[in-house]
């Protein structure tokens, strides 16, 4: 254990003689990397945002709203696979953070969230915006959202709970954590011992030797095999190992609706999604006779991947599942070989494996070369011929058409949770180095709208691009402020049919044929002018073909910018198996 | 960017205000859920049918319209619910219109009734103190409903004034497929004359009572100063009646005025709003494809300058892939024994590759040879897609034969590297040539990996590997064993590879086992460190000797034992 009196490693900046609580606080953040704290100062936390403000090292980002903050901290953190730190002063600051939170804690994005608190001396005496565990518990509030949350209750007990809640946030599976500091804790003097992060952080990387063979064993001789990539690929940074696990059998790759774009879906391999919005490839493959080996891959299995837990999606002769969480695994499905540990490792480790085995003369028996090649076109998708369609008004399949046209190669796009989001999955083709970001752990509207700022801060390099409902615009719409503020270059694509789309369509299918007229707008929504109000760029798109201009322009002119898609309302997203799953259990007619 | 949108007021033609006292009787008569269904049939807002302005297109009145008959029994009943609560529909405009007269307010209704619709106008041909005759307008055909509530809507205006309601002539309906709805109306206010009759009656009773009595000269005298008084008095009534009328008449057409103006006011907002909107997406439309235009020349003029310095250097470098991938076809397709003769025009096509092969030799030697010497220079080198490109080039080099390969980086790989972009192709390319060139079947690895300080590419592969003794010659310059088969060397040699991984810093580390293969580990700085050569004439230089830069750059691990 390296731990010393006098702290060897760098300081954030010069500390004054006495180190206080928020001076080893930014010393251990600035070690484990983090450079950008989201949050909106106030009293009861005015010590913490003070130290941020005055950091040479550190940036501080005001949102316009606590929840925007944690949402853009979850972007920052989903898109680096670092930590990210948003906080909140005490009271309705610290609510207003738990949606956000949530979503993060689905979906296993490491946050760091601090909340104020009043001074300790004063706690439960009925002080202005107080929540003491006694009272309004914002530790308790947390604690269900969170992997780890407690109250630091003096200046010497801070280093233990910061240090067990940076553990709990970046090992294993990754998720928030909480920290409630009463505001007399921070300039308190405190000297300790000095931990570096690989002394109290373990890398999780080991895995069961034996089970590892066996699945390359199954993986070697299986005929039709099938790799099912979930998010978890994307948290371990597997993409490339899976792409040459798949390459080397060969085996066809589905991903999870979450996992979207993990595996490029363009590659000839590629089956698209499996499960909610997802490809007819995927479905009748996975679902249908012929598959003997699936392996998982940091995919939970869950209602929105497996059609409501078919039985058909376990393959005649072995079901591999590979997942950091060792709860995850077996919880739905019976598995043949569980493998617990870090994704990248382990596909690592199996082609090594089977590249062993190939030089000792083995080969692998798969006989997906032989088979026919998938298709390749629009006719691969449900109503495969509006992504071609001249109609006006625009339909929802078109634009994405001709977006795909201008999309970068490096593109990071962030999808919002409605209607919209089941064309993006669904129509979306995501393409080898982009990368697609969606919160459907937890489903909050306006997480995909204010994430992509925290993204954009993290990968300044690449482009982010957010394909958001009106909805959603209208609810967290105010932060992209933020954007224009600190000139965060995200380009917002606004799909606009003024009402709540998939509500309508669902509440018309389930009313048979009767919808939901109250979640259509009084009065036409001005995306547009709204963003050039807030001093944005903006541009209309209400015609096929007019797409890739507004895009070129937008990537051309850098700035935060906003595209607004006039779709006709009454194209249907795909979101058949999503009812059916409602309804209840699914039985998939085997071809 | 987009088209302009439909004009409003093309569709919006009707303002919502006219099914308020349809509505109304709805409410009162059927309850609120048949006023929500009766307003849902139009696409209403129960609310928006509180007799708020809301322009809105013919069809949607229409809609109401025909739901709301549909819960009648009559169309008589019809008629009557279109007028129910007219007074309350007026509010307090109807004690300025109780100043006037039904034929005056006729006549302005008729002039004002773009507050209601802007489909068409209504013309009134003749008119007196108690008739008119009009001639209505429409362009857009309405409904028969429509009419029947326009009609009971118009008849019941004397009502009002507490009139029994105007009789209306029909003469013609667009709703029967005529060009315009034509009315006679007539209406007669007797009940006018009711309070002088009623006092004429009186003063006859009380002078037939008085007759024969002493009373009355009295009261005829009295009668006659009082029918004085009473003429005077009527006088100045009608004068102030007069003026009230006169009053009343300006407020009216002041009212009108104001009415119309608002009309107009709101018509042109439109417009302009409309046509503001459109010179702002034809700007922008402009504006992008000037932008786009001025960014293509300047495209182009970038282009051209390079393609001026970098031709030469990136034809030489780019033949090696097409040429790797003939050969590879050429090796594929001899494998397919197609007979003697496809043989002899393979084994021409095969004699082609090697002259070109040799030529490129040549011609890089030619381009880059002197790179050894010359100053590299640095530029950022993204790692994911170094990686793709390995991934890509490996797969070129092993098409069509019977060998695996896998390509991936580690997450110790850093994110970039600093180095001279064609000093790195050429030091990969030579390795992984030579993996490809000496492993007949089997599998390549090459993993991209890292430390804080560098980027390590290991390519591994199970090729007849190497024996130890002959091992440190492979880097012996001029020292390139024949392959076996597979794709033939016109790379730079390994000698070059250790003189060019001197010149930026890097480092090679190789293993190899005979008949199980070799590994190279290709260490690159993530930063080009930079020459620390101190100053001198150019007649002073002299390079390295190999030597030294082998001691230097190379090292050879030692296979362990079993």
């Amino acid at each position: 254990m390296s731990t010393s009196r006098h702290p060897s490693a760098p300081s954030p900046e010069p500390t004054p003689q006495e180190p206080r609580v928020v001076d080893v606080l930014l010393k251990y953040l600035h070690a484990e990397g983090v450079r950008v704290v989201f949050g909106i100062p106030g009293g009861l936390l005015h010590p913490f945002f003070e130290a941020i403000e005055r950091s040479k090292v550190m940036r501080l980002i005001v949102p316009k709203h606590e929840e925007g903050g944690a949402f853009m901290a979850d972007g920052f953190a989903r898109v680096s696979r670092q930590l990210a730190v948003c906080a909140g002063t005490s009271g309705p600051g610290a609510t207003n953070m738990l949606t956000a939170v949530a979503c993060a804690f689905a979906d296993g994005v490491p946050l760091l969230v601090i909340s104020g608190q009043v001074a300790s001396h004063a706690l439960g005496k009925g002080a202005a915006q107080e929540t003491p565990r006694e009272d309004i518990d914002i530790v308790a509030m947390f604690d269900p959202v969170t992997k780890y949350s407690a109250m630091v209750t003096t200046a010497l007990s801070l280093g233990h709970h910061l240090r067990r809640a940076l553990r709990l946030a970046l090992t294993g599976r990754p998720g928030p954590v909480h920290l409630n500091v009463p505001v007399d804790l921070w300039e308190k003097p405190l000297t300790e011992e000095w931990f570096n992060p690989r002394t109290y952080r373990p890398q999780t990387r080991t895995f069961d030797r034996q089970a590892v063979q066996r699945a390359a064993e199954l993986l070697l001789a299986a005929k039709y095999p099938i790799l099912l990539a979930g998010s978890g690929v994307y948290t371990a940074g597997a993409e490339e190992h899976l792409k040459a696990l798949a390459e080397l059998l060969p085996a066809r790759v589905a991903t999870t609706p979450r996992g979207k774009g993990v595996f490029p879906e363009n590659d000839p391999r590629s089956l698209g999604i499996l499960g909610v919005a997802g490809h007819r490839d995927a479905r009748d493959t996975i679902l249908g006779p012929d598959v003997d080996v699936l392996m998982t891959v940091g995919a939970s299995l869950n209602e929105t991947t497996t059609f409501n837990w078919s039985p058909q999606l376990l393959p005649s002769r072995a079901l591999i599942q590979v997942d950091i969480d060792a709860d995850r695994i077996g919880r739905n499905y019976p598995v043949e070989v569980a493998l617990v540990g870090d994704a990248q490792s382990i596909l690592v480790e199996i082609v090594y494996h089977l590249h062993r085995s190939i030089r000792e003369g083995a080969s692998p028996k798969s006989a997906w070369n032989a088979s026919p090649p998938l298709v390749r076109s629009h006719a691969r998708y449900e109503d495969g011929d509006q992504r071609t369609s001249e109609a006006r008004p625009l339909t929802p399949q078109r634009w994405r058409t001709d977006f795909e046209e201008v999309l970068p190669d490096d593109a990071i796009i962030f999808s919002d949770i409605g209607g919209h989001m089941l064309f993006n999955m669904h129509h979306l083709c995501i393409r080898e180095r982009q990368h697609f970001v969606i919160n459907l752990g937890f489903g909050s509207m306006g997480h995909g709208t204010i994430a992509p700022i925290g993204a954009a801060l993290a990968e300044a390099n690449r482009p982010v691009f957010a394909i958001v409902g009106d909805a959603c615009f209208t609810m967290q719409g105010m932060d992209l402020l933020t954007a224009v503020e600190y000139d965060i270059p995200v380009i917002w694509v606004v799909e606009n049919n003024n009402m709540h789309g998939i509500t309508w369509h669902c509440s018309k299918i389930l009313g048979h044929g009767t919808a939901f007229e109250s979640i259509k707008y009084r009065r036409p929504l001005e995306v547009a002018a709204i963003a050039r109000a807030m001093g944005m760029s903006s541009w209309i798109v209400d015609a096929p073909g007019k797409m890739q201009d507004a895009v070129r322009e937008a990537m051309r002119r850098g700035g935060p910018s906003l595209i607004e898609v006039r779709v006709d309302p009454d194209i249907v997203p795909p979101l058949g198996e999503r009812m059916r799953s409602l309804a209840g259990f699914i039985e998939i007619e085997r071809p | 960017m987009s088209n302009p949108a439909p004009n409003a007021r093309e569709t919006a033609q009707y303002n919502a205000r006219i099914l308020r006292t349809l509505m109304n009787f709805v409410r009162a008569e059927y309850g609120a859920t048949v006023f929500a269904e009766v307003a849902g049939a139009g696409s209403f807002a129960p609310e928006e049918l509180d007799g708020r302005t809301l322009w809105v297109a013919l069809k949607r009145i229409e809609a109401v319209l025909t739901a709301a008959r549909a819960r009648m029994p009559s169309d008589e009943v019809f008629k009557q619910a279109s007028v129910y609560g007219l007074a309350d529909a007026y509010g307090a405009i109807r004690y300025v219109m109780w100043a006037t007269s039904p034929g005056a307010v006729y006549a302005a209704a008729g002039q004002t009734y773009k507050l209601v619709t802007t489909n068409g106008e209504v013309k009134i041909l003749s008119h007196t103190r108690t008739s008119m005759h009009a001639r209505l307008l429409r362009p857009t055909p309405i409904s028969r409903l429509h009419c029947l509530m326009q009609q009971a809507q118009t008849a019941a205006l004397p009502t009002l004034w507490d009139l029994p309601p105007a009789l209306l002539r029909e003469e013609a309906c667009v709703a029967l497929g005529d060009d315009a709805c034509v009315y006679r109306l007539q209406w007669y206010d007797a009940r006018r004359w009711l309070p002088p009759v009623l006092g004429l009656a009186g003063g006859s009773a009380i002078a037939s009572l008085l007759a024969g009595t002493h009373l009355i000269a009295t009261a005829a005298t009295a009668s006659i100063a009082l029918l004085g008084l009473a003429v005077g008095h009527i006088y100045e009534l009608r004068t102030t009646s007069r003026t009230n009328l006169r009053v009343g008449e300006e407020i009216n057409d002041a009212l009108k005025d104001l009415a119309l103006e608002a009309a107009d006011a709101r018509r042109e907002l439109l417009e302009l709003h409309q046509r503001q909107r459109d010179w702002g997406r034809m700007l922008e439309d402009e504006t992008t494809e000037r932008t786009l235009a001025f960014q293509q020349v300047l495209d182009r003029i970038g282009e051209v300058q390079n393609a001026r310095d970098s031709t030469l250097r990136g034809v030489s470098h780019d033949l090696n892939n097409p040429l790797t991938a003939l050969r590879a076809n050429i090796d594929f397709l001899r494998q397919q024994d197609l007979g003697p003769q496809t043989g002899e025009v393979l084994g021409e096509f095969d004699e082609a590759t090697v002259q070109i092969s040799a030529l490129l030799d040549e011609l890089m030697k030619a381009i880059t040879g002197s790179m050894v010497v010359k100053q590299v220079s640095a530029q950022r080198l993204d790692v994911a897609s170094i990686t793709d490109r390995l991934r890509r080039r490996i797969r070129a080099l092993v098409f069509g034969r019977d060998i695996r390969a896998s390509v991936f980086r580690t997450r110790e790989a850093p994110e970039a590297v600093s180095t001279d972009p064609l000093l790195f192709d050429r030091v990969l390319d030579n390795i992984l040539t030579n993996a490809a060139k000496y492993t007949e079947v089997g599998s390549i690895v090459v993993e991209v990996d890292g430390t804080p300080t560098s980027l390590i590419i290991k390519v591994s592969d199970t090729g007849r590997g190497i024996a130890a003794a002959d091992l440190e010659g492979m880097f012996r310059p001029g020292t390139v064993p024949r392959a076996p088969r597979g794709p033939s060397g016109h790379g730079v040699g390994l000698s070059v590879v250790v003189q060019l991984l001197g010149q930026v810093g890097g480092h090679l580390d190789v293993m190899s086992k005979p008949q199980h293969g070799t590994t190279f580990w290709v260490h690159f700085p993530i930063e080009m460190p930079a020459r620390s050569d101190p100053p001198r004439a150019a007649s002073e230089k002299r390079p390295e000797p190999y030597e030294q830069t082998l001691g230097r750059v190379l090292t050879i691990r030692r296979v362990k034992s079993a």
